[in-house]
């Protein structure tokens, strides 16, 4: 009788777990998606063109602190240098491409996808994927011990469970007293 | 001299500490009462003798004693009363001593009294908890001794130790460093304590863990014993990372409150395994499953714990050579070793102990609920986990440095979040044993039509990201089913005893504390969440150099740059720059830039962010000027001056506010599910006749 359910829920679980996986990955690839219009030769640069590129850098002097807050001399040079490569009209990977191909993809806030930081993706993703086949198993394996010790004990609080009651607002209040019992 | 006295109570501290986890040991193996009451006095003996070490060193910063090299390092001429007390947490060494202090705390209260209870665990928990104290302890004697004096050679040279080496003279230097001046903000004074508070309470509930496999106990008492504990260290390290974040946004001048640093992320690690713990405890308590789990995720929290304290008390993350270093990280590690493989062996001993009492009734249970939280929870930490260590590996393996920025966590870590949110919603309304997906339902339908409203009207009104539609979609769901259990409760209380509402309310509360601020507390997060949303996806930011006069526009703000006023203090204090010196030390240059801000409709303000420059040269802050309203934070820098044209940086933070009133709901929620009730006693004989007379009235 509770087959059809089970499989059911088993199902609404794949595809809540398949959902999680589903929006990880389009967040990954949305945030790779929008490219900055890079601002016409003629429109002077401002610091605001500058910050934003800044945002998603970090000069090695600074730990952990973002390039476009950062106040070390150096820090300011290479904010000053963006501006500078910006004036001349280049874009927003051009300048960091410039600067990964001088300093290490270390100045990335965010690592490309790609070679050993591709392991900063995969991990996580991967944990998830064995951490749910972990709980699928444990999750079958509790509930095929507990269809074999069907102890009449159980099937009764199974009944009991089962029972509709008469409405909506019994139904809550007994909750409600239960659960002033139990908890 | 005071430094000998306060080096020998720390020697007597650790020999008392050492003393009573040998007699817990030597009592729990041989049975003898004596010998376990002479382990617990020796325990509770710790806290007034390190009180006394702490006092040392507070004494000596007031006094300005220089032969100490801790105070030397925190402390200078000019630092303020009130800060020379803090410097006792500011610096690496002088905060592991507080540290053990407030872990000799923990353990005076549970053991000042003799236990009527669980008097099986008593030996165990002493010798794990004391244990734990004594590495401490040995550590700092050894390795930051707060207690290390001054020393000069015949050249000049000026070193530190702890006792006077061969061919050196005393050395009383004239005058300190200083406090480092971030640490100058009265958040970063109360934060320290309060993370501290939480990381330290986490021994309590792990040595009851441990404590209880050791004795051979079957039954879940250490976690009853232990509940309370575990809340309170749970309730401070959430206020010890929300006043973090605020104190980053107060001073560090950044506009924004978490930026996923290292440091950051290894108070967060312990938080959310102690979270996942708080809610899987709950299964064993109820149904007397998960056992094995629930120890794992108390030896996880622990070992990240100490693994934070490390990380954050030496600043070793930011590259793998300082962590060859620093004279900590070999014991530390080898701590954290040492716990991981001892607790796996002591489980694995213990597995026949730690059977599951039930089974699964259904995927569709309470328990099934709790177990995909857990599993959220472990994918977050994970992730976390991963994302701080990752660059350190990443030289370790390949030499090659990486930084994770928040970009990286974001993704990762925001659909996580998703689902967390929406178990939150589901999660307690699922029947335990087993329920049926008609009365989820039933119980789902409504707050699912508010959710797609929401989404729908934020849509309308120009919200186009999809991500962010989907997070308030969540959060509303969520929202509405929650107060809508606190809406059937107080109905069903109202019906049945004919209580007003206000009345229903607080007794519903009152007779179910834990699981009504439980509820509170998930309230808060949701509160959070629309801040958390608000700022990350819409926070505008703009900077502009002006000349005195010149205005800036930052959505409906006008903002007037009138001057600026340097400060200078080595040239004197007089005029307008005495009011910036009132409750700094005297080593700071200020430059205040002073603006006056308008909107239409308001009345002007006028604000002063600054820019404070170090003069001994460890670097500068910019304390923002902020404008809250409940809708957004103006958030305004002052860069500094530059040939006549002044530095402005405005941000705009929607919605921030949520995130500080979500965290005041938290702390509320979970003072009201630990508060102890008075109720709570009766309950357990009354609770058969009050439901009888209920009933009655019905």
């Amino acid at each position: 009788m509770l087959r059809p359910i089970k499989l059911a829920l088993l199902g609404l679980w794949t595809a809540a777990l398949l959902l999680l996986i589903a929006l990880t990955s389009a967040a990954l690839a949305q945030d790779t998606v929008p490219p900055t219009p890079t601002p016409a030769a003629k429109q002077p640069v401002t610091a605001d063109d500058v910050n934003h590129i800044a945002k998603q850098m970090y000069c090695p002097v600074c730990e952990n602190e973002p390039l476009d807050v950062c106040r070390t001399a150096a820090c300011q040079q290479w904010r000053a240098q963006i501006g500078q490569m910006l004036g001349e009209g280049q874009s927003e990977q051009q300048i960091k491409d410039y600067f990964v191909a001088r300093y290490g993809a270390r100045v990335l806030a965010q690592p490309p996808v790609e070679g050993t930081s591709l392991l900063l993706y995969v991990l996580p993703i991967g944990g998830l994927i064995v951490g749910a086949v972990i709980v699928v198993w444990l999750l079958r394996r509790l509930r095929a011990r507990g269809a074999r010790a069907d102890s009449p004990q159980s099937v009764a609080v199974a009944t009991r469970a089962d029972s509709p009651s008469k409405s909506t607002g019994d139904e809550y209040t007994d909750r409600v007293e239960k659960d002033l019992k139990n908890w | 001299m005071i430094a000998d006295l306060g080096l020998m109570v720390l020697v007597i501290a650790a020999l008392s500490a050492m003393y009573a986890f040998v007699m817990a040991i030597l009592g729990g193996t041989q049975r003898r009462p004596d010998y376990i009451e002479s382990a617990r006095r020796a325990a509770v003996a710790v806290m007034p003798l390190l009180t006394l070490a702490c006092l040392v060193i507070i004494y000596a910063n007031l006094v300005g004693d220089y032969s100490i090299e801790y105070t030397y390092r925190v402390s200078n001429n000019t630092t303020p009363t009130f800060l020379r007390i803090t410097a006792l947490w500011g610096g690496q060494n002088g905060s592991i001593l507080f540290w053990n202090w407030l872990m000799s705390l923990y353990i005076f209260f549970i053991f000042l009294r003799p236990w009527k209870n669980n008097r099986d665990l008593l030996p165990w928990v002493i010798a794990v908890s004391i244990g734990t104290q004594a590495f401490f302890i040995l550590l700092m004697l050894f390795f930051a001794n707060p207690f290390a004096k001054l020393f000069v050679d015949s050249a000049g040279n000026i070193s530190a130790a702890v006792f006077q080496p061969a061919g050196l003279l005393p050395y009383t230097s004239p005058d300190g460093t200083g406090l480092n001046p971030l640490l100058r903000h009265p958040g970063m004074i109360i934060h320290p304590p309060m993370l501290y508070l939480g990381f330290v309470g986490l021994t309590i509930p792990f040595a009851f863990a441990i404590g209880s496999m050791l004795a051979r106990n079957k039954t879940d008492s250490w976690i009853r014993a232990s509940r309370r504990v575990t809340l309170i260290a749970w309730l401070f390290l959430s206020m010890g990372l929300l006043l973090g974040a605020r104190w980053a946004y107060d001073v560090l001048g950044w506009g924004g409150y978490w930026g996923w640093d290292p440091v950051e992320n290894s108070a967060l690690l312990p938080w959310l395994v102690a979270t996942a713990f708080l809610h899987s405890v709950i299964i064993q308590e109820k149904r007397g499953m998960f056992k094995v789990w629930n120890m794992i995720l108390i030896v996880l929290s622990f070992c990240l714990m100490i693994l934070g304290t490390f990380v954050t008390r030496t600043g070793v993350i930011s590259s793998v050579h300082s962590f060859a270093r620093s004279s900590l990280g070999v014991p530390f590690l080898g701590f954290t070793a040492f716990v991981l493989v001892g607790s796996a062996v002591l489980i694995a001993s213990r597995w026949h102990l730690l059977k599951s009492d039930n089974k699964l009734d259904s995927f569709l249970s309470r328990e099934a609920m709790f177990l995909l939280n857990n599993f959220v929870f472990m994918t977050l930490t994970f992730t976390v986990f991963v994302g701080t260590y990752y660059s350190m590996f990443s030289e370790l393996i390949t030499g090659d440095k990486l930084t994770v920025g928040p970009p990286v966590y974001n993704q990762l870590i925001g659909p996580q979040v998703a689902v967390l949110i929406l178990l939150m919603g589901i999660g307690p309304l699922v029947a335990w044993h087993k329920s049926s997906p008609e009365a989820l339902g039933k119980m789902t339908w409504k707050p699912a039509v508010f959710a797609v409203a929401v989404m729908v009207l934020l849509f309308v009104t120009g919200v186009n990201m999809i991500f962010v539609v989907i997070g308030f979609g969540l959060v509303a769901f969520t929202l509405a089913i929650t107060l809508t259990e606190y809406w059937r409760g107080m109905r069903a209380r109202h019906k049945l005893s004919g209580e007003n509402y206000f009345a229903a309310f607080t007794h519903l509360i009152s007779r179910n504390r834990r699981r009504y601020g439980g509820y509170m507390i998930h309230l808060g997060v949701l509160v959070m969440g629309i801040g958390v949303i608000g700022s990350l996806n819409y926070q505008v930011q703009t900077q502009r150099s002006l000349t005195p006069g010149g205005t800036m526009q930052v959505g409906d703000y006008t903002i007037t740059y009138e001057l600026a006023l340097t400060c200078d203090p080595t040239v004197g204090i007089s005029g307008d720059c005495t009011a910036w010196y009132t409750d700094r030390g005297r080593d700071i240059e200020v430059i205040a830039g002073y603006l006056s801000v308008a909107r239409p409709g308001q009345p002007t303000v006028r604000m002063a962010p600054y820019r404070e420059i170090f003069l001994n040269g460890t670097g500068e802050l910019t304390p923002p000027g902020v404008l809250s309203s409940v809708g957004e934070d103006l958030y305004l820098l002052f860069l500094g001056e530059q040939s006549g044209f002044g530095t402005i940086k405005a941000y705009i933070n929607p919605l921030i506010q949520f995130l500080w009133i979500g965290g005041i709901i938290l702390v509320i929620g979970t003072l009201v599910a630990m508060w102890p009730s008075p109720l709570e006693r009766r309950q357990t004989v009354a609770a058969p006749e009050r439901i009888g007379t209920l009933k009655a009235v019905k």
